[in-house]
């Protein structure tokens, strides 16, 4: 699911802001690439005549033509560098301000921290909305606003499927519009460097039709799932009696910590720990006994946990879809 | 007869003293008193080299690391203390001292003076850059190098988040070798300008002079702004001032407006003697002068002042105005420009030149 | 002779500032553990409490617990009552009036077990190696750990709306 050239590209556009971006791109690789080529054919020319040349030395006044072919080049130079510019400032306010004139665009808040991505739906009525880690969902063909922030140093969310990077600073809340126009998932990557585990700052973002959005985004704003089973229940027990609840939190729960990812719904989530591991039941285990053994100087602690108290917690999370 | 032998005694006695005061002092001593510009300027590119050589095995260990997922051959800390010290080597203890130590050897044979000005101040700026890269390089060995990007942005490397004394490190190392190239700067501006021999004018220097003349111009206005703004971090991590804690008025921006300022003509500090090396090669194989001088000057002097003009597009990513992007991508793009002109140039000289290809002449072709 | 003495001076050198500039990013299971300590009641803590001289702390002097110290103290809202160090509901932190001592081994107590009147247990809540970070960063609000690896503020963040 995480591989494939598709997954981390920027040629391979999925929205209209990153379109731009390609198209500009591939407009400024043709130009450059001509301008290249002319001048090395001129160079090499040029060291083909001289090579073979035995006249004497040019005076001044036979120079004259060659200062004209100069004067020539350059203004041929500043041209195509104006109409460069032009495209260029072109698809920088186009990607700017795209969404600001659209009253069906989503917000989205997101908020770096070393070494994680927290991402809130905010919502009119407070109890729908949520939050998770790691994931955003959009739904196709509509704008959506990223809000950044940070809670520490300085991050850079870089989607290259959809749009540029943008940075995340102190004290500020950046905008950033994405517009997704086929499904896929696309993965991100911190792009400012963090500190210890700035290469494992991923982020998926999952494109989706309307209607499987509005699904996963109604169940989000659902409480977590009640434990069923006695495993579960114990489970439960076990994850409020840990340290668990210093950092979590699980709406429905006495958990609403909000130092670590929270973990309503961890189990529908495709990674763990921002991009480092793939959720399933033996990395969350390992995780949560040792988890700066798999990042280290990561803010969770390892946890000493009973063997057939860790399977109970096990059941407990990974019923939380 | 008698009064031509003493004037014959007296020259000697001239001579002698003159070889005494010329003469190098031997010893230990002797060498570090030394004020002769090309020794001290083939100690600058020696030494240059040697971080050279520490910051490719950097590279190298990097790469290793690297080489395989999830590889265990540095820890995170490791690593993030070894690509910073990489980065700051070649940026601070290479490529500028390297172009400066040209300088000093060369601006001098080239304008006709037998040293740079200020000799003694030349061998200091020397040692001050050789202190400020064994100090990087011991706090390294001691554990304390400086691991939050050859950039040292804030706050990532302010009090909080980079405890100990690393990003103070870094910071003490810039202020070494910036007050070095500062140092050089004055010289080779003072030299050029003051010391040429009779008759040279301005129009008549070579090209490589006034690339030189150029970059210490640019070195004199930016590198203060590198300086101001580490010492601003060593206040904030030391004294707790907020130059860039954004509750307490200051702002994280702020300090990244600064280092660019510095940090992006930088980037011509190191490219444009290059520029001054082309146009030397290109008039010695082309066995003719260079086409267009008063252009190519010209170029260099512009393409100095835009570099001051471009700095932002190093930080795009911040979220800054449209408008002021746009201007800043304009700068970013006129450079080509001076730059074009001066390949245009070339290609002329080698156009209407007798070319003789040798060695560095292929190089310049590449 | 002269080298010799040298070569002691650099281990010297490199043990002090090795010490100071260590980061701890990986935890061994001894450190992770969690202390209960015993406790009598329900609510207060009990009188047959750990042995403070037993106790040595690891990080003493080291600039990276004190930074992770200082990000603890806000995370586990030690900042509620105590505010930045300064006191209000609970007792100041950096000034030099101790209630229960000042030395690691006490400072670790007081977390670990609580006190009357306020002070919560944490044992058994962190772990232990978490428990000795709070006392580093505590012990050095009050100048009690070396200055040179005690950091002299903390980065607050304020959302502001960008430049537009």
């Amino acid at each position: 699911m995480l591989l494939g050239s598709d997954i981390q590209n920027v040629l391979h556009p999925a929205g209209i802001q990153a379109s731009r971006i390609g198209s500009l791109w591939n407009g400024y690789m043709v130009v450059l690439v001509t301008v290249y080529v002319v001048v090395v054919i001129w160079m090499l020319a040029a060291v083909w005549r001289a090579h073979r040349s035995t006249a004497p030395q040019v005076s001044d006044a036979e120079e004259r033509p060659h200062s004209i072919t100069v004067g020539v080049a350059s203004a041929l130079t500043l041209v195509t560098l104006i109409g460069l510019l032009i495209a260029s400032v072109a698809t920088g306010s186009a990607v700017g301000t795209y969404g600001d004139k659209r009253s069906d665009a989503l917000e989205i808040d997101v908020t770096g921290h070393q070494w994680w991505w927290e991402v809130q739906y905010p919502d009119p009525e407070p109890d729908k909305s949520f939050k998770t880690a790691n994931e955003i969902h959009v739904p196709l063909n509509t704008p959506v606003l990223l809000r950044l922030a940070t809670r520490d140093v300085i991050h850079s969310l870089w989607i290259p499927n959809l749009n540029g990077k943008r940075d995340l600073i102190p004290g500020r809340v950046n905008k950033l519009w994405i517009q997704a126009d086929r499904p896929g998932v696309f993965r991100s990557q911190c792009a400012e460097f963090c500190g210890l585990q700035h290469a494992h700052m991923a982020l998926v973002v999952v494109a989706e039709s309307n209607e499987k959005f509005q699904r996963w985004k109604t169940h989000q704003q659902t409480a977590a799932n009640d434990p069923v089973t006695p495993q579960q229940l114990h489970g439960r027990s076990v994850f409020l009696s840990l340290p668990c609840v210093n950092c979590h939190a699980i709406t429905g729960t006495d958990a609403y910590a909000t130092i670590g990812p929270d973990l309503t719904h961890v189990a529908s989530r495709p990674t763990l720990a921002a991009g480092e591991l793939l959720n399933s039941k033996g990395n969350l285990g390992g995780w949560i006994v040792n988890a700066p053994a798999i990042k280290p100087g990561t803010a969770m602690p390892p946890n000493q946990v009973a063997a057939n108290d860790l399977n109970d917690l096990l059941a407990y999370l990974e019923n939380l879809k | 007869m008698t009064e031509l032998a003493l004037d014959a005694a007296t020259l000697d006695h001239e001579h002698a003293q003159l070889a005494h005061t010329w003469a190098h002092a031997p010893g230990l001593l002797g060498w570090l008193s030394e004020t002769d510009h090309k020794k001290i300027g083939l100690r600058y590119i020696l030494t240059a080299l040697c971080f050279f050589t520490a910051a490719g095995i950097e590279a190298a260990f990097m790469r290793l690391q690297l080489s395989r997922p999830e590889n265990t051959l540095l820890n995170p800390d490791l690593y993030n203390q070894i690509f910073t010290m990489h980065g700051t080597t070649m940026m601070f203890l290479f490529a500028v001292p390297v172009m400066e130590g040209m300088a000093i050897y060369f601006v001098p044979l080239m304008v006709g003076t037998r040293n740079v000005a200020f000799p003694k101040l030349n061998a200091f700026g020397y040692f001050i850059y050789l202190a400020g890269g064994l100090f990087i390089y011991t706090m390294f060995a001691l554990h304390a190098g400086p691991d939050a990007g050859w950039f040292s942005y804030v706050p990532l490397s302010g009090p909080q988040f980079d405890p100990g004394k690393r990003a103070d490190t870094w910071a003490q190392m810039i202020t070494f070798t910036e007050i070095s190239a500062l140092v050089v700067a004055i010289e080779i501006s003072v030299t050029a300008f003051k010391q040429r021999a009779v008759g040279m004018s301005l129009n008549r220097i070579p090209l490589f002079v006034w690339s030189m003349i150029v970059i210490s111009f640019m070195i004199i206005f930016a590198m203060p702004a590198v300086m101001v703004v580490s010492s601003f971090l060593c206040l904030d991590r030391e004294v707790a001032t907020n130059f860039f804690n954004r509750p307490e008025g200051g702002d994280p921006i702020y300090y990244q407006h600064m280092f660019w300022f510095f940090g992006h003509p930088e980037v011509y500090i190191i490219f444009i003697p290059a520029l001054g090396y082309v146009s030397t090669i290109l008039t010695t194989f082309t066995r003719r002068k260079i086409f267009g001088y008063p252009v190519m000057v010209a170029s260099l002097v512009f393409t100095a002042f835009m570099a001051f003009g471009l700095w932002v597009h190093h930080m795009f990513a911040t979220g800054l105005p449209q408008l002021g992007q746009s201007f800043f991508t304009a700068a970013s793009m006129m450079i080509a420009i001076p730059t074009g002109a001066q390949i245009f140039c070339w290609i002329v000289t080698i156009w209407t030149g007798r070319l003789t290809i040798r060695t560095p002449l292929l190089y310049v072709l590449g | 002779m002269s080298k010799a003495l040298l070569c002691a001076l650099l281990t010297a050198l490199c043990a002090l500032g090795c010490h100071r500039e260590t980061r701890s990013i990986t935890v061994s299971a001894a450190e992770a553990q969690r202390v209960t300590p015993v406790r009598e009641g329900t609510n207060q803590p009990g009188t047959n409490l750990m042995t403070a001289t037993a106790l040595k702390n690891p990080y003493e002097g080291n600039a990276y617990a004190i930074s992770q110290g200082q990000q603890l103290f806000e995370q586990y809202n030690c900042s509620g009552c105590h505010f930045h160090g300064g006191g209000g509901i609970g007792p100041p932190l950096m000034d030099d009036e101790w209630t229960y001592g000042n030395s690691p081994a006490n400072i670790y107590e007081s977390i670990a077990e609580g006190r009357p009147n306020g002070m919560p247990s944490w044992g058994g809540h962190i772990p232990n190696y978490q428990i000795w970070q709070l006392v580093t960063y505590v012990r050095s609000m009050a100048s009690l750990e070396p200055q040179n690896a005690t950091p002299v503020r903390a980065e607050e963040m304020q959302p502001k709306k960008a430049e537009e």
